[in-house]
């Protein structure tokens, strides 16, 4: 009987079937191996910062779209990368959304010398 | 002509307000008049949205004197964004929004941040906003993908 549903073309969907809900325990796993094969032993480079925000956002997103959910998810990825100096740095976030379909991960890596966080959103189109 | 015709019994129905606005602005392309109902079109307006985000940080952390305090930020940090997302949801547009705020101490280090997102380039939009103090700086995110 499911069968029949997902192969015909109209199916009147406004939401997720269960199975292609996303999950953020399962992505939170995904960017976590990306920042621990990325910034393992990493120490601060000015020079290389830049570029490596931008490499882990960009690695994050494709993860996310490889994890193969619903095609109408939207992913939104957020990186901040700073210098581990002791110094203070507060990260909220606030979201107006649709609570049953829509959610948020966040992965927090640290060594002595940076700390990161990446925060993904993924957001459902109807 | 038929289409606001037809939009017109669907409204007795009274939709949510963003749905109401999405056919008003319809009906208006259509008259092509929409450039003088700018704020009534259902399209992302960066101009609107950044000056929430400004607002909202100078409301919160923008009195003079204001130094990085640790018991305080946590407060800061979810006021900004709680008046941020609020003065959105006030706009009445087909959006979602996820809005993160950043308030980093300035001891002379250095902070990057990117963003990406996989979404309708058309019609999304993404908005950064960055203050600065001697003492701390702010940097507010906003994403806002149409529904």
């Amino acid at each position: 009987m499911s069968k029949k549903v997902t192969q015909s073309n109209k199916t009147y969907q406004i939401r997720p079937s269960f199975k292609d809900k996303f999950r953020p325990a399962e992505a939170k796993e995904k960017i976590e191996k990306i920042l621990r094969e990325k910034l393992k032993n990493a120490q601060y480079s000015s020079s290389e910062l830049p570029q490596w925000t931008r490499e882990i956002a960009d690695q994050t997103k494709s993860e996310l779209k490889a994890l193969g959910k619903d095609k109408r998810y939207k992913y939104l990825v957020q990186v901040i990368i700073g210098h581990n100096s002791g110094q203070g740095v507060r990260v909220g976030s606030r979201c107006f959304w649709d609570e049953d379909t829509d959610d948020c991960t966040y992965v927090t890596y640290m060594n002595d010398s940076i700390f990161c966080l990446v925060v993904a959103f993924a957001v459902y189109l109807y | 002509m038929t289409s606001p015709q037809i939009a017109q019994p669907g409204q007795n129905l009274v939709p949510p307000p963003a749905l109401q606005n999405r056919q008003t602005s319809h009906t208006l392309a259509d008259t092509s008049t929409a450039p003088l109902f700018n704020d009534n079109s259902t399209s992302f307006n960066s101009d609107q949205v950044q000056q929430i985000a400004h607002m909202a940080v100078q409301k919160v952390v923008g009195a003079e004197n204001m130094v990085y305090k640790l018991d305080k930020v946590n407060q800061w940090c979810q006021d900004i964004t709680d008046t941020v997302t609020i003065e959105l949801a006030k706009l009445q547009k087909p959006f979602k929004y996820a809005v993160t705020c950043i308030i980093a101490e300035n001891k002379g280090t250095v902070l990057h941040t990117a963003a990406t997102a996989y979404w309708e380039t058309k019609k999304d939009g993404l908005i950064s906003v960055q203050l600065g103090s001697d003492s701390f700086y702010c940097i507010v995110t906003i994403f806002s993908s149409s529904v």
